[in-house]
């Protein structure tokens, strides 16, 4: 008997001798192709495990460095599963460092070895959460959608709320106040319609007296840093189809004015200058101390026939929340008719240094232009950043910042033109962005079977804590 | 089972494959269209691990074989026919009687009307199977113990197979053991306190649809775009017809089988009862109305155009549907403006049906749009057929490949080639696409996409701001594609009646490649609009018989009120002409 465990030990040994010898292998010269690419990005140290795969379906080894450390994982065909714990303990050894990647693959002749590349890792975390929509890209109609937050740290995803228990309606727009998951709206349109507000676990649906003036449905929306107050835009919107844009599809609005709710009184107030009828304003956005309301301004045109004439300028208002008083004039921090584009989407970072927007050449629904760009405006130098290491020549669009932040999260297409994916930056104090990253997922493969669409990707601290089964309830009761 | 038995169940089987095989394969073929199975996708790979989705994916795993008519019709036939061997078998166990097996036929039937519906996935049936199965796998479980454990595992098996219908195995369990050993005690009732556990653990933190979803009307879940209430639906018609069957079989035990009057009394209720019950389950009106549409739709896919038009000779056409795909085909075999009123014309919807938003007009609309060659909107309504699907469908994802690829967005292409590679039925087809992927010169020589293409961008605008004639209208500049475009431009004035439109469409085009030689429907309309302008007619090569014809047609209506038919005589004589249809047809405007 003896004898026998002690031959199951040496073979034992042997066959793991043999498999964590790496191979003899010849030098191919230049860094390998991965999907997606990971390839000397910049990842927060709770990030989870990057998985990826090559291009062949063939036998692989990548190693994982940093120091004497030191993580190996194999495939056999392909695609690379990196375990949880080891990754996050190579992590944080090298945070503000970077992490050393070595990938060996079996060709026909044998193994070859790929030049080493980097992945940099950032010291500060990003936040714990994203939460999105999830729908397939279409035109005119809506199935399958729901609202899913992801566990950053890990591959666990949970749902928010899903509309195939709500009627398949249409469910969009949610939000956070301050990135905390106890101060959340989403609305939902067609059945069960109305904008549901989740602080502290409870649900309430908002209801604006009936003497309120906007007479568009609530959109676009953005919370107040005090919680007391959040920004809509109403927006009378259409769409269409080009006809032989690369574009293939044009969002526009015939008419838009910005409201703020008052979540303590109920009701709605603007100002002359955010619901003026000569010009179009929307996509509202607090500065961090709740003093500047940063918004998106165009002059009213005769659509659909003048679409490609309607250009946002970017302007701000400063706001008293303690009197719900607006100034009586506003900046104006991007002129489109002077700079011939139009900008959308002001997001300004928490520590109030940066705003982050999308630029395109007119309209206002980027999500559908291929020429769609952020931009970085330093608020203190009001110097703009082209962000050319972070663009691409598709579309970049719907952006939203980290807690901390050193990071922002935004919508691309850029992978196959259709499909819109989360993708990570770091941006560190001084302004310097690293290489963006595809929000990772277990399934190597995940992004190339997928029909869906990631919409409004957004940085949330922590679990939103109600449960879908609760949501749900709620809104088919109201 | 005796040799009898197994021969009327061999011969259910035959009967139920000839059914499907006649009656179901367009339905089925729809089906497949409706859905995608990947198993390389992780969703997929996760929902074998979901409590509930096992059945749905084993659902679509089958149905992606539903390209071929006979296997789909095989497959459907043994499902039911297997469902009413273990519901015998149950049967057999309650008590030992000659009319069992029609007893048996009754779910079969039930069946049946569920399988010809197209909502209805295969999955509610595999988990109907699978509850039966392990309801009588239970009963030859003799210690009470033992058979406790084997429920247990039952229902665990059942939830994580079927999630909800748990609840149904729970209640028909109490059901059969009652009248099995004729006692309910807490041992019994275990297991549907169990299933409604689960039931509710899975309702609330599963996000499984309530079973009390299944109560709404058919209508409503005809409606809905996902099938599960629809399977729930069929579940409790199907528990509560088991419930009724058993309480037949147990009063029926009762009866003294050995008179010889109670035997012949019992038999014969229960065959009338078959007879009235088949009768309801067979295909209604509402059914053979569909299959029509079915087989529209499977004809299309296969491009059978000769098939379509010969569907409609001589016969009254129902709707705009059956209008657009007679057309199509007519432009498919080049005889649009030829044979165009030697069918029943109703308007202009004729050549496009208004869209309905659903799955099957979307793709008619794309597969017009694209053969026309309007790249953006056949794009538009494959989109919109791709997001009305359930999770995918491969053959709108084979026309996305095509327009991915007149557009040049190979990486998209890329994307959809990858998937389709995956399916079995259309591995071929994506490998033959794929070689474009490396060599996009290809492109042009491919016989589905030769002469497409995306106007330039000088000329683009929203497409709302275009009539369709105009869009139409760019077309006959092109080359291959321009006569399809230049038909339906001339048939679509004509349809609608407008006269000056097609004048001046006629003159624009009159001489050009495109317009040679002129189909025989615009000569018609030319003689009748252009009237005495002998110049312009001669300028637009009529044929002699055409004008003699036309004399014909002029004097004989003229003399209408002196014809013994009146109307009906210069129909039968003129019917196929484009001036009775402009004279005498009336028609809905379209909105």
């Amino acid at each position: 008997m003896r004898r026998l465990i002690a031959v199951i030990i040496i073979i034992v040994f042997a066959l793991f001798s043999c498999r964590l010898k790496l191979p003899v292998a010849e030098s191919m010269g230049g860094v390998p192709t991965l999907f997606p690419d990971y390839v000397n990005v910049t990842v927060p140290v709770n990030i989870a495990p990057l998985n990826f795969r090559i291009h062949d379906s063939v036998p692989g080894i990548v190693l994982f460095g940093y120091e004497n450390e030191e993580l190996r994982v194999d495939t056999r065909r392909g695609f690379f599963d990196i375990p949880l714990d080891r990754w996050h303990g190579l992590l944080q050894k090298a945070a503000g460092d970077s992490i050393r990647v070595t990938l060996y693959e079996k060709k026909q002749k044998g193994w070859h070895r790929y030049d080493t590349f980097f992945i940099y890792v950032a010291q500060e975390p990003v936040d714990s959460y994203l939460v999105y929509r999830r729908i397939a890209p279409g035109y005119r109609m809506w199935n399958e959608m729901g609202i899913y937050q992801r566990n950053l740290e890990g591959f666990s995803e949970e749902t928010i709320i899903s509309n195939k228990l709500t009627g398949n309606n249409c469910m969009n727009c949610h939000s956070f106040c301050n990135q905390s998951p106890e101060s959340m709206i989403l609305h939902q349109r067609s059945s069960h319609a109305g904008t549901y507000l989740i602080t502290n676990n409870q649900i309430t649906k908002l209801n604006p007296h009936a003497n309120d003036s906007t007479s568009h449905p609530l959109v676009y929306p953005y919370w107040h840093p005090s919680g007391k107050y959040i920004a809509f835009s109403g927006n009378d919107t259409k769409q269409d189809f080009h006809l032989s844009s690369p574009n293939r599809v044009e969002v526009f609005d015939s008419k838009s004015d910005i409201v703020i709710y008052d979540l303590e009184r109920g009701d709605l107030f603007s100002s002359s200058l955010l619901s003026s009828a000569e010009n179009m304003e929307t996509f509202p956005a607090f500065s961090p101390d709740g003093t500047r309301l940063y918004f998106c301004s165009s002059q009213a045109e005769q659509m659909p026939e003048a679409y490609k004439k309607v250009k946002y300028n970017l302007v701000s208002l400063v706001f008293n929340p303690a009197t719900r008083t607006f100034g009586q004039e506003t900046d104006t921090l991007y002129n489109a008719r002077k700079e011939g584009r139009s900008a959308k989407f002001p997001r300004v970072s928490p520590d109030g240094k940066y705003l982050l927007y999308t630029l395109s050449d007119y309209g206002n629904f980027s999500a559908w232009h291929k020429d769609a760009d952020l931009q970085l405006l330093n608020l203190n130098t009001q110097e703009i950043d082209s962000l050319s290491d972070v663009n691409s020549p598709d579309v970049e669009s719907y952006h939203s910042w980290s807690s901390n932040s050193r990071w922002f999260v935004f919508s691309s297409r850029r992978i196959d033109g259709l499909y819109t994916r989360p993708f990570i930056c770091y941006i560190s104090r001084n302004g310097k962005t690293g290489k963006p990253f595809i929000l990772p997922q277990k399934d190597a493969d995940y992004y190339s079977q997928s029909l869906f669409s990631f919409n409004i990707p957004e940085f949330v601290k922590g679990k939103v804590e109600i449960s879908a089964y609760d949501l749900t309830k709620f809104t088919l009761q109201h | 089972m005796n040799w009898k038995t197994r021969i009327l169940w061999f011969l259910v089987f035959a009967g139920l494959t000839t059914f499907f095989l006649s009656f179901a394969s367009f339905l089925f073929d729809r089906q497949e269209e409706l859905q995608l199975f990947i198993p390389g996708r992780s969703e997929m790979k996760t929902a074998l691990f979901k409590a509930g989705q096992p059945s749905e994916i084993a659902g679509l795993y089958i149905t992606q074989y539903y390209y071929h008519p006979l296997l789909a019709a095989v497959f459907n036939a043994l499902l039911l026919t297997v469902t009413g061997i273990v519901f015998f078998l149950i049967l057999q166990r309650i008590a030992k009687r000659p009319y069992n097996f029609l007893l048996a036929l009754f779910p079969v039937f039930a069946l049946l009307k569920a399988h010809i519906q197209l909502n209805y996935p295969v999955d509610g049936t595999l988990g109907i199977l699978v509850l039966l199965l392990l309801l009588s796998a239970v009963f030859r479980v003799h210690s009470s113990a033992n058979r406790l454990f084997a429920n247990l595992l039952s229902v665990l098996i059942l939830y994580w197979f079927s999630g909800q219908l748990v609840l149904f195995y729970g209640i028909l369990y109490i059901v059969t053991a009652y009248l099995y050993s004729k006692k309910v005690d807490l041992i019994t009732i275990v297991p549907l306190g169990l299933a409604i556990v689960l039931s509710f653990l899975g309702v609330r933190y599963a996000n499984m649809l309530p079973v009390t979803d299944g109560l709404r009307g058919r209508a409503y879940h005809e409606a809905q775009l996902n099938s599960e209430s629809y399977v729930y639906f069929t579940w409790f018609l199907f528990s509560a017809l088991i419930v009724f069957l058993f309480g037949v079989s147990w009063f029926s035990a009762r009866i003294q089988l050995e008179k010889r009057n109670a035997k012949t009394y019992t038999i014969g209720g229960v065959v009338v009862g078959l007879f009235v019950f088949s009768g309801l389950c067979l295909p209604d009106e509402y059914d053979i109305r569909n299959r029509m549409m079915d087989e529209l739709a499977f004809l299309s896919r296969r491009q059978k155009w000769e098939s379509i038009i010969e569907m409609h000779s001589g016969k009254k056409i129902p709707g705009s549907v059956n209008l657009n795909y007679l057309n199509m085909s007519l432009a498919h075999k080049g005889l649009l403006g030829d044979r165009l009123f030697y069918f029943d014309q109703n308007g202009p919807r004729g050549l496009l049906a208004p869209d309905n938003h659903t799955f099957y007009m979307s793709v008619l609309l794309s597969d017009i749009h694209f053969f026309i060659g309007d790249i953006s909107l056949s794009e538009g309504y494959a989109m919109d057929a791709l997001t009305l699907s359930k999770g995918g469908s491969a053959r709108v994802l084979q026309r996305l490949v095509q327009i991915s690829l007149i557009r040049k967005e190979l990486a998209l292409a890329a994307k959809y080639i990858g998937l389709l590679k995956q399916m079995p039925v259309y591995r071929d087809w994506a490998l033959r696409y794929e070689t474009y992927l490396a060599d996009p010169g290809k492109i042009s020589q491919d016989q589905e996409l030769k002469g497409k293409y995306l106007p330039s961008p000088e000329k683009d605008n929203l497409l709302c701001l275009f009539d369709i004639d105009i869009l139409w209208n760019d077309h006959l500049s092109g080359q291959s594609q321009a006569r399809t475009a230049y038909e339906y431009t001339g048939c679509s004035y004509l349809l609608s009646k407008k006269a000056d439109k097609f004048k001046e469409f006629l003159l624009k085009t009159a001489g050009s490649p495109v317009s040679q030689p002129l189909p025989l429907h615009f000569q018609e309309a030319a003689l009748l609009f252009f009237g005495p302008d002998t110049l312009t007619l001669n300028s637009l090569n009529i044929n002699q018989s055409v004008r003699q014809r036309y004399d014909q047609y002029l004097y004989q209506s003229k003399h209408i009120q002196e014809q013994s038919g009146g109307v009906m005589g210069l129909y039968k004589q003129f019917g196929n002409t484009f001036w009775f249809y402009y004279h005498f047809k009336k028609y809905q405007e379209p909105s």
